[in-house]
């Protein structure tokens, strides 16, 4: 990203003329106070959201803020994300809302059941697949937000706290399985203060007041 | 997003079922009910006003003289056998039929109950073949040898006659069933007018017909012009056409000879005044529906704001604008159907309700052949299509709004 400026009607800007490369596949950590923009710099990635000024680049390709179908594109084929507040359709079953995404990108909605069935053996959710979102716990609906970003084999994962509501067996169970992702080749840019996540990240960047810099790992 | 992709988000919620939309099918229904009823009755109306006037059997003409014709009264002017002749000459014309007044004065004398009807009236002379094939046994019509002679009875008359007995007595309203083989009779050569030396016949009645206008009862023309101590002419000629005949050709021909056909003139007037009416009902339901249209576009503004977090959530997982829209448009559609079918039906059933109320107030001889409600397929397919085509255009705009929100600022909160 080149120059990228942030700023909501005519308030104050959230951050102003980042410069960011990342390579590909890369496993990064963004960190920064609450309210800093974290969840904003993950949604402009996304082309959730359009930055005042500024270039992002994702996979090689521009992301033409001013073409709505360019950007739906990119969600279905680039990126996925899975947000901090989970965005279930609680009156749906859990195999619903992960074939949600496959609805809009076109794919095999048989295949995409077979991967709706693994990524829930391997989050653990088996038993809930058919049932009703509402029926789940927090920590559950965590796990499948997060399969769900992973359900069109995105290339860049977008994750806003994606352990932040799970106990400790199931924050391992998840980084296991994101680092089984890794190894297919996904790129993942975390929104995380969570130890356990930070361990298995190549950089760590921190948001603040409006400014972008690199921190060294956590030994 | 594949079809069954989009019947499936745009139907498959819960809060999509009819149950729920109630409100908003309302206007819908209530508008293309009232068309259906309106479009039926006005045809119903039409076809039996026009049955009335010209008669229900088809590719027939009535011709007279071009003289001045005020309903049943003719001023003047008898046509003669020449005109007979020439009629038949006409290309298309396959049969032609005379009708005539007897002439001289005539008395009825009738009982029902115990009611005595004595009236002067016209008695009528006509060909066989023009009412034959509304009797039930047309023979009986064609003997004149007997010592009852046979006689139809014109239709309007027969409710006129009806609406008489209603007002006037308790007696039950005559049907055609019960008329034939019933008799009356008839003092030929006199009246009260116009009193002489007469003689008195004894008529069966054999039939009731719609092919002789508002005149007195019709008696086969040989036995006029048995009786008949001048030469008789005819006030009218009724022209079969073959099915295939070219009408305005015909009346081209009709009117070099002189002759006119009003009751073809007062169907083409009742036709204007019937399409007039129908494109009345047609501007008051469409009225309806307009309302109905601000109701579904209002519905569907209230709609997109309750699921706007849903729009935000497809959007963020690749829906395009376009996706969007059209679940929304499918859910109108749906919405439109539902209220088409609805709407069809309630009027068809409404029409049939009110139709068989004001029908068991008429007298009963009118109401057995009256079909008050008479919709058309037309009045169907225009109710279907317009259902739909109301409900998708009402919710394309909010549709186009649902698919413009910012999902970053929706998820965002």
């Amino acid at each position: 990203m080149r120059g990228l400026t942030l700023r909501f009607g005519d308030g104050p800007c959230l951050f102003q003329d980042l410069d960011l490369q990342l390579s590909d596949p890369c496993w990064t950590a963004l960190v920064g106070p609450s309210g800093s923009g974290k969840t904003s710099f993950i949604q402009l990635i996304a082309g959730l959201e359009r930055p005042s000024r500024g270039e992002v680049w994702v996979a090689g390709r521009q992301l033409d803020y001013s073409r709505d179908d360019q950007l739906s594109l990119h969600r279905q084929r680039v990126v996925g994300t899975a947000f901090q507040h989970f965005h279930l359709q609680t009156d749906k079953t859990s195999l619903e809302n992960l074939l949600l995404p496959l609805y809009f990108s076109g794919l095999d909605l048989t295949e995409g059941r077979k991967r709706a069935e693994q990524f829930c053996e391997e989050l653990d959710l088996s038993s809930l697949l058919l049932s009703p979102v509402r029926q789940l716990s927090g920590g559950q609906r965590q796990r499948l937000a997060l399969a769900r970003a992973l359900m069109n084999q995105p290339r860049l994962l977008l994750a806003d706290e994606p352990i932040g509501n799970l106990d400790a067996q199931s924050a391992r169970r998840v980084c296991d399985f994101l680092q089984a992702q890794r190894k297919l080749g996904l790129s993942l840019l975390v929104v995380t203060h969570d130890d356990l996540l930070l361990e298995g990240v190549d950089q760590i960047l921190r948001l603040q007041d409006g400014h972008l810099s690199v921190e060294s790992r956590p030994t | 997003m594949t079809l069954p992709v989009l019947f499936k988000l745009a139907l498959g919620d819960p809060r999509e079922s009819p149950r729920r939309n109630w409100p908003l099918l309302l206007g819908l229904v209530f508008g293309l009910a009232t068309w259906i009823v309106l479009e039926g009755f006005t045809r119903g109306a039409t076809s039996w006003i026009r049955e009335r006037v010209g008669g229900s059997i088809p590719n027939r003409i009535r011709v007279t003289s071009a003289k001045t014709q005020i309903g049943p009264l003719q001023l003047g002017g008898g046509l003669q056998p020449e005109a007979v002749e020439a009629c038949k000459a006409i290309d298309g014309v396959e049969q032609v039929y005379r009708q005539a007044h007897f002439p001289g004065p005539c008395q009825l004398f009738a009982n029902y109950g115990d009611e005595h009807l004595t009236t002067d009236l016209i008695l009528e002379g006509v060909d066989p073949g023009q009412v034959a094939s509304q009797l039930p046994n047309p023979d009986r019509f064609q003997d004149t040898t007997s010592s009852e002679v046979p006689a139809v009875i014109p239709r309007p008359v027969l409710d006129i006659l009806n609406a008489g007995i209603s007002a006037h007595t308790r007696l039950p309203n005559l049907s055609e069933q019960a008329l034939i083989g019933r008799s009356f009779r008839l003092r030929v050569g006199s009246s009260s007018f116009a009193p002489g030396p007469a003689i008195e016949i004894k008529c069966r009645i054999v039939g009731v017909s719609d092919q002789l206008g508002v005149n007195g009862p019709a008696v086969p023309m040989a036995w006029i012009e048995r009786h008949a101590q001048r030469p008789i002419e005819y006030h009218s000629l009724t022209l079969e056409l073959r099915p295939d005949a070219d009408l305005d050709q015909i009346m081209a021909s009709v009117e070099r000879l002189g002759l006119a056909a009003p009751d073809l003139d007062t169907a083409n007037r009742i036709g204007q005044a019937s399409l007039f009416a129908q494109a009345l009902a047609g501007v008051f339901a469409l009225s309806i529906l307009l309302v109905a249209a601000v109701g579904i576009g209002s519905g569907f503004m209230v709609k997109i704001q309750l699921e706007k977090h849903d729009i935000g959530l497809y959007r963020s997982l690749g829906a395009r604008r376009g996706d969007i829209a059209r679940i929304y448009l499918v859910r109108a559609l749906s919405l439109g159907l539902q209220g088409a079918l609805l709407g069809v039906l309630g009027g068809g059933v409404v029409g049939l309700v009110l139709a068989r109320v004001i029908t068991s107030y008429l007298p009963k001889g009118l109401s057995e052949t009256m079909v008050l409600f008479q919709p058309s397929w037309f009045s169907f397919l225009v109710a279907l299509l317009f259902g739909p085509m109301v409900a998708v255009a009402a919710a394309w705009l909010p549709a186009r709004q649902g698919a413009r929100l910012e999902p970053g600022k929706i998820l965002r909160g």
